[in-house]
């Protein structure tokens, strides 16, 4: 069992290896630009802390400490969106030298995003460090809420991936994403009581985990995290039913011709091989 | 034992794209007997019937099919109409070269690691110990574990694979595009490791070229044509002319006589 797993890991690892390759390989400062949004966004929340009065508007912490642990949360949705259709897009070109599973694409999904936001993750500990005493027991909570936001996230992304294979508009749901949830989730701003802004927060599902990311963090465990461990092993159980589903889905965009480069499938060599000398 | 019965696979392309996108949604319906406009058949009305321990040689021209079925049975790709009972304890493997500007620092030691984790490989064999005796196998010395995998022979790749092969332990073994340097002394020793261990198990070879080591080595073979089996038989049923004529296999003295041009 513990040797099944760790050959898991080797080739997931692999994976998530080979997309970071590619994604910067031509790059001197890759980790940087990894980290760059959340660079950005904590000196703005510093400089914005300094300057407003933040206690005027409703807030009870500290600026830097409301936004910040939210807006790790709102990357690891998006990033890890964003990465997982990228692996996707890997896997098909090497499937015809690997016999690549639905589950090394999964956890190497996983892998990667949680390697491409370990900067972020070491930001928050820094952050408990200076506003709290010690080291945060909570931090463990957050954690906890971190890894589910990437998971749940590559499980859409996964679901959505062999679509995009195809019709590539698709490929631009992510930035259409990170647009929609950072506007109508309180990252930035609190959310109001009553009016529309209120109402779209109480309906969009994002909110209940960047709060509750935002709320362990500050205040331990809160209701909020209930509603998240009760959904986590329904999300574990839906991702092992899905993975039969995508092992199905790996099969027919094995055996389709895409359109592209990064399309270019094990089948895509053989139907035009076919086609060019069969005259049937 | 591997049953095929009325396996068929058809393809299309240009795709439509609508089509694609029933399928994924598993509302598509395969069964339709007329061909679609820029359909083809891969694979037409295809039954088979391999018993354990029957090594078999699958050839055919290009476009013939051999890919496709060898796809099928390696679940890599769903087939449209038909039957496939097999075990899905198998090996296999394309034995084609990974693009080499996707991960080019990559040590041979590395690469060795990783290739194996893909495979089942025997419960009582630690990598270490596999390690080692692929690196035998190979003739691969300490020393070369440290180089980058791809200034290694560009065979390398499916010598490894068909090296590791011989320490798994699976009921079907497949491979495609089956073709080494059959003279050489390293193919040599692998194939016959291979051999040991693939005692009473199935054995598929796609695209192989080399008829002696066929004739050598087969038990029986398929011959397909246009995405048909023409003959499925023993090997001592078909004759070398025969093979030669109808599927431009080449002999020992076709190679000599190659190299000497």
């Amino acid at each position: 069992m513990v040797d099944k797993i760790s050959k898991i890991f080797v080739s997931s690892f692999f994976l998530s290896k080979i997309y970071f390759y590619r994604k910067y390989k031509r790059f001197h400062l890759g980790i940087f630009w990894t980290f760059f949004p959340t660079i950005v966004v904590l000196i703005g929340a510093i400089i914005s802390s300094k300057q407003l009065d933040f206690t005027n508007f409703g807030f009870e912490y500290n600026y830097v400490l409301w936004t910040i642990p939210a807006f790790v949360i709102f990357r690891a949705i998006t990033e890890s969106f964003d990465i997982s259709q990228k692996i996707v897009q890997l896997s098909f070109i090497l499937q015809r030298s690997l016999n690549i599973k639905s589950f090394h694409i999964f956890f190497s999904c996983v892998f990667a995003s949680i390697f491409h936001l370990s900067l972020d993750l070491i930001l928050i500990f820094f952050l408990s460090l200076f506003f709290f005493d010690g080291i945060y027991i909570n931090l463990i909570l957050y954690l906890y809420v971190f890894i589910f936001s990437i998971i749940l996230s590559v499980f859409i992304s996964i679901i959505i991936s062999p679509f995009a294979m195809l019709i590539y508009d698709l490929r631009f749901i992510s930035k259409f994403l990170r647009v929609i949830i950072l506007a109508c989730t309180p990252i930035f701003y609190i959310s109001p009581k009553e009016g529309l802004v209120s109402y779209i927060n109480n309906y969009n599902p994002f909110t209940i985990i960047i709060e509750s990311s935002r709320g362990v963090l500050l205040n331990g465990f809160i209701d909020e995290m209930i509603q998240i461990v009760f959904i986590t092993p329904l999300l574990v159980f839906l991702i092992l039913i899905y993975f039969k589903i995508f092992s199905k889905h790996i099969q027919i965009i094995n055996s389709t011709p895409v359109k592209g480069v990064v399309g270019q499938t094990y089948a895509w060599v053989n139907i035009f091989r076919t086609k060019l000398s069969a005259k049937k | 034992m591997i049953k095929i019965e009325k396996l068929t696979k058809k393809f299309r392309v240009p795709i439509e794209d609508f089509e694609i996108i029933k399928k994924l949604f598993f509302v598509y319906n395969y069964s339709s007997k007329n061909l679609k406009k820029d359909e083809f058949y891969s694979l037409k009305n295809i039954n088979l019937e391999i018993k354990d321990g029957e090594k078999i040689f699958i050839l055919g021209s290009s476009g013939s099919g051999k890919t496709t079925l060898f796809s099928v049975l390696s679940n890599k790709i769903n087939y449209d109409e038909g039957l496939v009972e097999k075990s899905n304890n198998f090996f296999s493997s394309t034995l084609i070269n990974m693009p080499p500007n996707l991960f080019p620092r990559l040590k041979l030691n590395n690469f060795i690691k990783i290739l194996a984790s893909f495979y089942k490989i025997n419960n009582n064999l630690a990598f270490e110990d596999l390690k080692k005796n692929l690196l035998e196998l190979l003739n691969i010395s300490d020393e070369q574990l440290n180089t980058n995998f791809y200034e290694m022979d560009k065979s390398l790749f499916k010598s490894i694979i068909f090296a590791l092969s011989c320490f798994t332990d699976n009921k079907i073994y497949l491979f495609d595009n089956f073709n080494f340097d059959f003279q050489n002394h390293n193919f040599n020793k692998i194939w016959e490791k291979f051999l040991i261990n693939s005692q009473n198990k199935i054995c598929l070879f796609f695209s192989c070229n080399n008829l002696k080591f066929i004739k050598d080595n087969a038990d029986k073979i398929i011959v397909m044509e246009n995405s048909q089996i023409k003959k499925f038989d023993k090997v001592e049923n078909f004759s070398e002319e025969e093979l030669k004529q109808n599927f431009k296999l080449k002999s020992d003295e076709d190679l000599i006589e190659e190299d000497d041009v």
